[in-house]
């Protein structure tokens, strides 16, 4: 398999901590496709272990996972189907908050997608479950809102 | 769309979407279909007007039955339109599909096709990107309409939007655009179903005005072509270069005098019956496809030319496709033996698949052919319809060139 000598660090390994305590390793090239893991590996240097306050070690392995098979080109639609499939949404969405922490694009990208297909024709209850939203709405502004976006509406599951 | 920068890496945990900034909350949405992006307006007040920052139009399944839903259906567009515009002064549309199905003739082409050219119209203007029209119509018979000959206008604005990346079109019949000098050269990705260009040569200066094409999808359109423009036209665009094509698909695709050369840069390539000139002649100008790696291809009389075409061919698949008799090829009885063995079945042919097999002869001295010189070949797997008992024994005992072979039969 042809191997990138992009720099001398092409065959290195990067160790990264999470915030519960656990080490992982993962290869420089795939740590470069982490904004915030290059930044930090920018400021502290590559030899010591990066600590990720705000990863833990349930989704990290996850993450690396998909960026192996990045490094090497192999990320398909049925890799990325896989990758999900298992996932429930709550997975997903802590994920995705990793994603967005650590600046992975391509991973926030495609757990974009699949947050938006997970919530299709969700009901309106369960999505602000979801997002984390407070409803500020008294119930006359709520059914005003509803009326004039009417269309909307059609379809989407109401809440028991 | 912009990310959420961490300035310092012990950022305030994160722990709900909500807390995230706009923009990023805006990304989900954008994947959203709008009515459902619309809808997350009552979600709460932070929310009532995020969707206005989201720059696309997604309707990937609208159907139409009634004058009504019609009537709402359209006012719903123009009212996204103009929210989008009026509130947070958009003038950039990213994005526009839409797959509609009407139930009857009236409901479209009288209630729903002027709108949606008028949507087309404006989004071409917005730096659009990625365009996706797919029409249907139901009940056209009862109306004495014919889906092959009635198909509604393309608003050929869409020919003057140069930042397009990927196009998708399902019926639409091209005409009244001169397509000299045109271009569009940022695109990508082109799907084309039963559209209907008016004269061939448009179809070909439109083809030929895609330099960075990559993917290729053509279905359902055939060409009748005189013979003499044949071979003007055979002539003008016989140097026909698509230089990053990398996949290539073509069903029900009819048109004499397009060049296979153009198609050799392909990794990838589909055929479902596809009627072009050189295929069913001995060639001038034999095409070799360097980059192919996976062929798919409906049955051809003359595999040994085929073969020695790719000489890094390693996933091969077979069909009868969809046997119009109109399309099928002819002359399926004469097996040709290739002189030499082709390079493909020496070094790199990895997995061959037939489907519908029947008990021509020439089918089974293909298979036994490529069984005996496949030297890597790991699975050769047939699908037919009925049991063939016959071919199973006649298979099973062909010598195999390669000794990790799988050989799989199934109904």
């Amino acid at each position: 398999m042809a191997q990138e000598a992009s720099s001398s660090t092409s065959s290195k390994t990067i160790s990264l901590k999470t915030g519960d305590g656990e080490i992982f390793e993962i290869e420089a090239s795939a740590a470069k496709q982490m904004k915030t893991v290059q930044r930090l590996i920018d400021d502290l240097g590559d030899d010591i272990t990066i600590p990720l306050h705000n990863v833990f070690s349930k989704e990290l392995p996850k993450i690396i996972e998909y960026y192996k098979k990045d490094i090497t080109g192999e990320i398909t639609k049925d890799f990325e189907a896989e990758f999900v499939k298992d996932l429930n949404d709550d997975e997903v969405k802590v994920l995705f908050l990793a994603a967005n922490y650590l600046d992975a694009n391509k991973l926030f990208e495609f757990l974009s997608q699949n947050i938006a297909d997970r919530l299709e024709s969700k009901s309106v209850e369960y999505v602000r479950k979801y997002f984390g939203v407070e409803n500020d709405f008294t119930p006359e502004e709520e059914s005003k809102l509803r009326e004039e976006r009417a269309w909307s509406f059609r379809g989407i599951k109401e809440d028991e | 769309m912009r990310r959420l920068k961490n300035s310092t890496a012990a950022a305030s945990t994160v722990d709900t979407i909500s807390s995230l900034p706009d923009a990023i909350l805006c990304h989900i949405l954008y994947f959203l279909t709008t009515k459902e992006a619309v809808a997350t307006s009552i979600l709460s007040k932070r929310w009532i007007h995020l969707w206005h920052h989201v720059h696309n139009l997604n309707f990937p399944d609208i159907k139409v039955e009634t004058v009504r839903s019609s009537v709402l259906f359209n006012e719903f567009v123009y009212s996204v339109l103009l929210s989008r515009e009026i509130i947070a002064g958009y003038n950039v549309m990213n994005s526009f599909t839409l797959d509609i199905r009407y139930d009857n003739p009236h409901l479209a082409f009288d209630l729903g096709f002027p709108n949606i050219r008028k949507w087309i119209n404006v989004a071409v203007q917005r730096k659009l990107e990625h365009l996706c029209i797919r029409l249907d119509v139901d009940n056209l018979d009862d109306n004495g309409l014919d889906y092959d000959a009635d198909y509604p206008n393309l608003p050929v604005s869409i020919f003057t939007c140069r930042t397009l990346v990927s196009l998708d079109l399902c019926w639409f019949r091209v005409k009244g655009f001169s397509f000299s000098g045109f271009q569009f050269p940022s695109l990508k990705t082109l799907n084309l179903k039963w559209v209907n260009f008016s004269k061939v040569r448009d179809f070909m200066l439109f083809i030929a005005g895609c330099p960075i094409l990559e993917d290729l999808h053509i279905s359902q359109m055939d060409f009748f072509l005189e013979k003499d423009s044949l071979t003007l036209q055979l002539q003008e665009f016989k140097r026909l270069s698509l230089p990053k094509l990398k996949r290539a698909e073509f069903v029900q695709f009819g048109c004499q005098c397009f060049p296979v050369n153009a198609l050799s840069t392909v990794e990838y390539l589909c055929i479902n019956t596809l009627k072009v000139n050189q295929l069913q002649r001995p060639y001038d100008v034999v095409t070799i496809f360097h980059n192919l790696t996976d062929l798919l291809l409906h049955y051809h009389n003359r595999w040994d030319l085929v073969l020695h075409q790719c000489p890094k061919l390693q996933n091969l698949q077979l069909s009868k496709g969809l046997c119009d008799p109109m399309w099928c090829e002819k002359g399926q009885e004469n097996w040709v033996e290739p002189e030499f063995v082709p390079q493909c079945l020496l070094s790199s042919l990895r997995s061959c698949t037939i489907h519908d097999f029947s008990d021509l002869q020439s089918e089974l001295m293909l298979e036994q052919y490529i069984l005996k010189n496949a030297i890597i070949l790991q699975t050769m797997t047939i699908w037919c319809k009925t049991e063939q008992p016959e071919m199973e024994s006649k298979l099973s005992i062909c010598p195999m060139a390669s000794e990790t072979c799988e050989l799989s039969l199934c109904c």
